[in-house]
């Protein structure tokens, strides 16, 4: 994959260092375990080398694609319920009947009652 | 016959290309890499570089250290400095004073359109200033403290405590809870009591009953006050004492009996700097641990009483809790952004533990409805160091603070909320350090967190992008401290910028915007210090006391503001901007990777260094660098103007390592920067010689 350096075309200014990323986005890399593709450039000279060593680029685009592929994010609980201070109140207001009329479930703070499903110690009237 | 590094004749090592930018090694990089550059444009064309504008300074006549900026809608800016000062930037970038806070600014600063109001946090209190765009009615007003200290209207300070149930259901002590705006010091006398008994104050504090402590679950704080509604003043001096759960006396006020007012509410006000803090939404019964007051008087057998719903029972006496509107930070940050995942547009203030939240509705006099302080709770001792929006998320990170500069924290968390939980959806624990600078740059939420950048983008982990200093002090014998304010990154031109750091400990950290990011897709992201701000320094002193506040772009103009203490001992304070009608940098320079011939151990000889450049433009200079094995770089002459190439002859230099590059000046005015093509170093690699020996 790598032009030799005995190659007198070859010089710092290739970029075929490039390449190696290709592979590297799919298997060679993770956050964990870092960069398994890791490899210097020219691998073992045998010789005064008349460049550069270099190192394989790792994209960091690439990198995202691979860990929202691999490990995407939670998808956020798209509920707001319970005690929340100061700007929700729940009051008796949710009662759902059915076909007769008859009350099937009821929730919520109970005016005047003794009990509650709800603890209202931080909730306040609308404002 | 032996293998070894053999090469038969003289060679050149030649980069023409650039696009690797900076390396964190001073031997490996990816391609076409450079070890150091300053004020150098390498992406534009990464086959050559040339000279980045300047940053110029455009306001003398600062008195604080800019620290975050916004626009209206005409294209105004402004900044607020840390020290409160508050400044207008006009369409022609004449800076003038419009103002001072109260309090030290806070690095935040938004501007809302539909308002046309700018919204300033300062260290406990919000200011606005607007109509930005008004000119008539004398202008814009700066209205300090808008957003101060207002009254509980939760049920756990207005409610009595309901044995039956064991919550703060009970009968209530007052009507605050039907007021559709915030209760302040302003109307607080509007609050009627619904009690018609009161209580006779004791001389000493009574702990052992339940009628002589008045306990409330607070929703607010840290507690500015607690207001009293005295029926009858007496003739003692009043002492009211704050305690905890475990009846520590948090603190104890006293008003003598002169300044005291019947039949109306009088304010006890907490003396504690910023307040007393205390832990909200955990109390939830009489029980628990929660706080309660006593009052007592300092006159025997005195006839002060207070309003209460029950015949001597202190418990049910009308009082209102104040707290501020603002958790006074020890990073004295509250960093501010817009976010609309609540569903409405939510002014999204970092309120140290917290997350603070209004929704504009009313600017004359939130509810604490509207204005929640509370919105979110993080964890203690944490403080909001920075705020951004990432796809549905408002990010928020947060660091830990201690008093102690040479004993700080090494924590830190990013929390991540969609706008429609009352927690944080998720959040990614960042063990290294504080998550300072963090911004939002190609939907990926970039933060410089101990000497490195860190990126997140959607993944369980946050990705360490690379170092950005040496931010390590191993043999300096110094304590680093270095801290990112929460503006200092932006992007200019589809780069991001970093201004860092902010302050510093650390003499070895490099002072400057940095830049990282790519010109197109083919190349890849690379790091450089583009920008070098217009006082020069590049490294912090204990004399010069260096500090970058902010860094703002403006589509083609780049703010940076910075102060340090000059030679004379004056604190200087400024604004850079870097336009479109900047000129190029005055001074430039590069250096090469260190060049070993991936043989260190033996020794080669360097003959001549060649640079290459567009003919060179009158009045600049540019000079070649060389470094032999480590040492410090020698300069050669400058190139004469008009010149497109320039050699320097190395004299037959034996090296196992050398390192090459290259510096120069640009004058005044110059629009027409150098324009560098080409390094080459001719290298015999003494093929003939023995190969290991000593390096001596």
């Amino acid at each position: 994959m790598y032009p030799s350096t005995e190659d007198p075309n070859t010089d710092s200014a290739e970029t075929y260092q490039n390449m190696p990323n290709m592979s590297m986005m799919f298997t060679m890399y993770n956050t964990t375990f870092g960069n398994g593709a890791f490899a210097i450039q020219p691998p073992s000279p045998g010789e005064v080398g008349r460049g550069f060593p270099t190192v394989p680029y790792l994209s960091l685009a690439a990198l995202f694609y691979q860990q929202q592929a691999s490990n995407p994010s939670l998808a956020p609980v798209n509920i707001k319920s319970g005690n929340n201070v100061g700007e929700q109140v729940v009051q008796g207001a949710y009662t759902n009947t059915d076909a007769a009329g008859t009350s099937r479930v009821l929730s919520g703070f109970q005016p005047g009652g003794a009990s509650s499903i709800l603890n209202t110690a931080n909730t306040q009237a609308a404002l | 016959m032996p293998k070894g590094p053999r090469n038969s004749q003289k060679m050149s090592v030649n980069q023409n290309y650039f696009q690797g930018g900076n390396s964190v090694s001073r031997k490996l990089a990816v391609a076409n890499s450079f070890y150091t550059s300053t004020n150098l444009d390498f992406r534009t064309d990464p086959s050559q570089i040339s000279v980045l504008p300047a940053s110029r300074q455009m306001a003398t006549n600062l008195t604080d250290l800019i620290t975050a900026m916004d626009q209206d809608l005409n294209g105004v800016r402004y900044g607020v400095g840390n020290n409160g000062g508050l400044y207008r930037i006009n369409t022609s970038n004449a800076v003038s004073s419009i103002g001072q806070l109260t309090s030290n600014g806070s690095a935040a600063l938004y501007y809302n359109q539909t308002t046309d109001q700018l919204y300033i946090p300062g260290q406990q209190t919000v200011s606005m200033y607007g109509q930005c765009t008004m000119t008539n009615s004398g202008g814009p007003r700066l209205r300090l403290d808008q957003f101060a200290q207002s009254a509980s209207q939760g049920a756990g300070t207005i409610f009595l405590f309901n044995n039956t149930d064991g919550l703060f259901d009970g009968f209530p002590r007052n009507n605050a809870q039907s007021f559709i705006t915030g209760i302040t010091e302003a109307n607080v006398q509007q609050v009627t009591s619904t009690g018609t008994s009161t209580y006779i104050l004791p001389t000493t504090i009574i702990e052992n009953d339940l009628v002589n402590k008045c306990y409330f679950a607070p929703d607010i704080e840290p507690f500015y006050s607690i207001q009293i509604f005295i029926k009858t003043i007496g003739t003692g001096n009043w002492t009211l004492t704050l305690h905890d759960s475990l009846n520590n006396v948090l603190e104890a006020v006293t008003i003598t009996n002169a300044n005291l007012i019947a039949n109306q509410f009088n304010e006890f006000k907490f003396a504690t700097s910023g307040g007393i803090t205390a832990l909200v939404n955990a109390s939830q019964t009489g029980n628990s641990p929660t706080y309660h007051f006593h009052l007592t008087s300092s006159v025997t057998n005195d006839t002060a009483t207070v309003q209460t719903i029950n015949t001597n029972d202190l418990s049910s006496v009308n009082f209102l809790l104040f707290a501020y509107r603002l958790v006074k930070t020890r990073n004295g940050w509250h960093p501010t952004t817009m976010f609309t995942g609540t569903g409405t547009q939510t002014l999204c203030i970092g309120n140290g533990p917290y997350l603070s939240t209004y929704n504009f509705g009313n600017d004359a006099n939130p509810s604490n409805g509207q204005w929640s302080r509370h919105t979110l709770t993080f964890k203690v001792g944490e403080e909001v160091c920075g705020i951004s929006t990432n796809n549905q998320y408002l990010v928020i990170a947060c660091e830990r603070r201690s008093s102690n500069a040479n004993r700080n924290y090494q924590a830190g968390t990013l929390y991540f909320w969609s706008g429609t939980t009352n927690q944080p959806d998720f959040r990614i624990d960042v063990p290294m350090g504080a998550p300072y600078g963090l911004y939002t740059f190609n939907n990926v939420t970039y933060f410089a967190c101990a000497g490195s950048l860190f990126a997140w983008s959607g993944g369980q982990t946050v990705i360490k992008v690379r170092k950005l200093a040496y931010q390590n002090t191993d043999y300096l014998g110094v304590v680093d401290s270095t801290i990112v304010n929460p503006n200092m990154f932006t992007s200019r031109y589809n780069l991001l910028m970093m201004g860092y750091p902010t302050s510093t400990t650390n003499t070895s950290l490099g002072y400057g915007i940095w830049s990282w990011g790519t010109v197109e897709l083919t190349f890849p992201d690379s790091y450089g210090l583009s920008y070098t701000q217009s006082h020069g320094l590049l490294n912090y002193s204990s004399a010069n006391q260096l500090q970058i506040g902010c860094c703002v772009n403006f589509v083609d103009s780049m703010y940076s503001s910075w102060s340090y203490i000059d030679s004379g001992g004056i604190t200087r304070y400024g604004l850079d901007l870097v336009d479109n009608s900047s000129t190029a940098a005055s001074i430039f320079n590069l250096t090469s990777l260190i060049y070993d011939g991936g043989v260190r151990y033996k020794t080669k000889n360097a003959y001549r260094f060649k640079l290459s450049f567009v003919a060179l433009p009158t009045g600049c200079t540019l000079q070649p660098l060389i470094s032999l094995d480590r040492g410090a770089f020698v300069s050669g002459p400058t190139a004469p103007a008009g010149a497109t190439s320039l050699i320097y002859e190395t004299n037959n230099s034996r090296f196992h390592e050398i390192q090459w590059g290259f510096q120069g000046t640009c004058p005044p005015g110059l629009t027409t920067p150098p324009t560098i093509t080409g390094l080459t170093m001719e290298v015999d690699p003494l093929t003939e010689e023995v190969e290991l020996r000593d390096d001596g």
